[in-house]
């Protein structure tokens, strides 16, 4: 995955994000396709890159939203950490292994993400990541995989069908 | 360049640390209503461990403070028993004004500055004297009654001598009855009405006053309350005073200035031998 190709990614991923998403979802469950990106991206290009990727989108994310400034730079930031150093391969991912690697990485995000809300809100870190989180994060792993079989969006991914 | 070497080879870990320290920082210093919150609740592991070391510092400054606090509190405790004091003597001065209804004299307020030192006698020393009128014979009084006598009066200064010294005498009166007598100390904390005729009506619980029969100490000042009447000499009662003053605890008294001395300026001193009363 080229930087490029990730940066149109990502943007468009954004632009959908904004828009079309919120009508995709009910108001506490929602894909996010930005980290979806990135943990493509992580798979692909490693940790260093994902970190500095997951840094930078996180702050095109967080200048969109609502929330405390920093809060989706850290998330990304450690997803794309994470996620490159466990999975990266410069050969594309059996699709076995991009599933469980996309779980992970979107696992991580969602307990990365109610930790940062409990912190700020003193909400119950457990509701939040069972009501709200998690299955935003289930929602969003459907969608990569479906990404995942689509032929040319696999390939690109550098996701391996066999 | 071994370090740089080393911060290339884990420059995945550089950068993931850079930026969550970032985005903490961020996240710290954003304007969001949750800030102050994540603030709080992200420095409180950093507080955990600067704990041990903030300790130290703590103790030494709690030390210093410590001591300062030792040395205010000292100081409050002394200007609360002064407070206390005051509190104490404004409530006697209310109740001798109550008691103050003679217009004939003037009460001259004085401290006590000395005790007897003689076991035997009963005598106090008091902060004024001849330069302030006093005179030898004067009553001395307290809110609960008659303390005793000006003994002998220098310039800046008295001896009072107490209705508990054996050398003292005054003529008094039972106040229901109008029997006079004379109250002298009859050892202890006690005084006896002397000189009253058997066949007159005292009873235990008479309260006794100055006659002022002697013409110096003025009448119907409290002396006590008689405590028992024996009828077993032929011709006299005896008869046992409770008094009023509490001798043991006397701090300012009054001594009674005829209004025709008060604020005169005796000059000397006055040793004008024993009292009369």
């Amino acid at each position: 995955m080229k930087i490029r190709t990730a940066l149109i990614a990502f943007l468009a991923s954004l632009l959908l994000q904004v828009s079309l998403v919120p009508f995709a979802g009910s108001e506490m469950i929602r894909p996010n396709l930005p980290l979806l990106v990135l943990v493509v991206f992580a798979t692909r290009r490693g940790a260093f890159q994902a970190v500095l990727f997951g840094f930078v989108a996180g702050l095109l994310l967080d200048v969109l939203s609502s929330g405390m400034f920093g809060m989706s730079a850290f998330v990304f930031s450690l997803t794309g950490f994470v996620t490159g150093k466990l999975f990266h391969s410069d050969l594309p991912l059996p699709l076995g292994l991009w599933a469980f690697a996309s779980a992970i990485g979107l696992l991580l995000a969602a307990l990365a993400w109610s930790v940062l809300i409990t912190f700020g809100t003193l909400a119950p870190v457990g509701g939040t990541l069972s009501a709200q989180m998690i299955p935003s994060a289930a929602y969003t792993w459907v969608l990569g995989m479906l990404w995942a079989i689509s032929p040319w969006y696999g390939r690109r991914a550098g996701v391996r069908l066999d | 360049m071994k370090m740089l070497a080393y911060l290339d080879r884990h420059r995945d870990w550089v950068a993931l640390v850079v930026a969550l320290v970032v985005s903490v920082a961020l996240m710290s210093a954003s304007g969001h209503p949750n800030a102050d919150t994540f603030r709080r609740t992200v420095s409180r592991p950093f507080e955990l461990f600067a704990a041990p070391f903030n300790f130290v510092t703590r103790a030494v400054s709690l030390w210093d403070e410590n001591a300062d606090l030792r040395a205010k509190l000292v100081e409050l405790s002394a200007e609360r028993s002064q407070w206390r004091d005051a509190l104490l003597e404004n409530a006697r001065l209310r109740r001798l004004l109550g008691f103050r209804d003679r217009p004939e004299f003037d009460y001259l307020a004085a401290e006590v500055i000395a005790r007897e030192p003689t076991p035997a006698l009963s005598s106090l020393v008091l902060d004024k004297g001849s330069g302030q009128g006093i005179d030898v014979g004067q009553a001395v009084v307290t809110a609960d009654g008659l303390a005793g006598v000006v003994h002998r009066a220098g310039p800046a200064s008295c001896t009072v001598l107490l209705a508990t010294d054996r050398n003292f005498a005054v003529s008094a009166r039972v106040e229901r009855t109008r029997v006079d007598g004379i109250v002298r100390w009859a050892g202890g904390g006690k005084m006896a009405l002397t000189e009253v005729p058997r066949n007159l009506d005292v009873k235990p619980g008479d309260r006794v006053v100055t006659s002022g029969l002697g013409g110096v100490i003025p009448g119907g000042i409290p002396i006590g309350l008689v405590e028992s009447v024996n009828r077993e000499d032929q011709l006299f009662l005896e008869v046992i005073v409770e008094p009023f003053v509490q001798y043991h605890k006397l701090e300012e008294l009054f001594v009674l200035l005829p209004r025709a001395r008060a604020g005169d300026s005796a000059a000397g001193s006055s040793e004008r031998g024993e009292p009369r009363g």
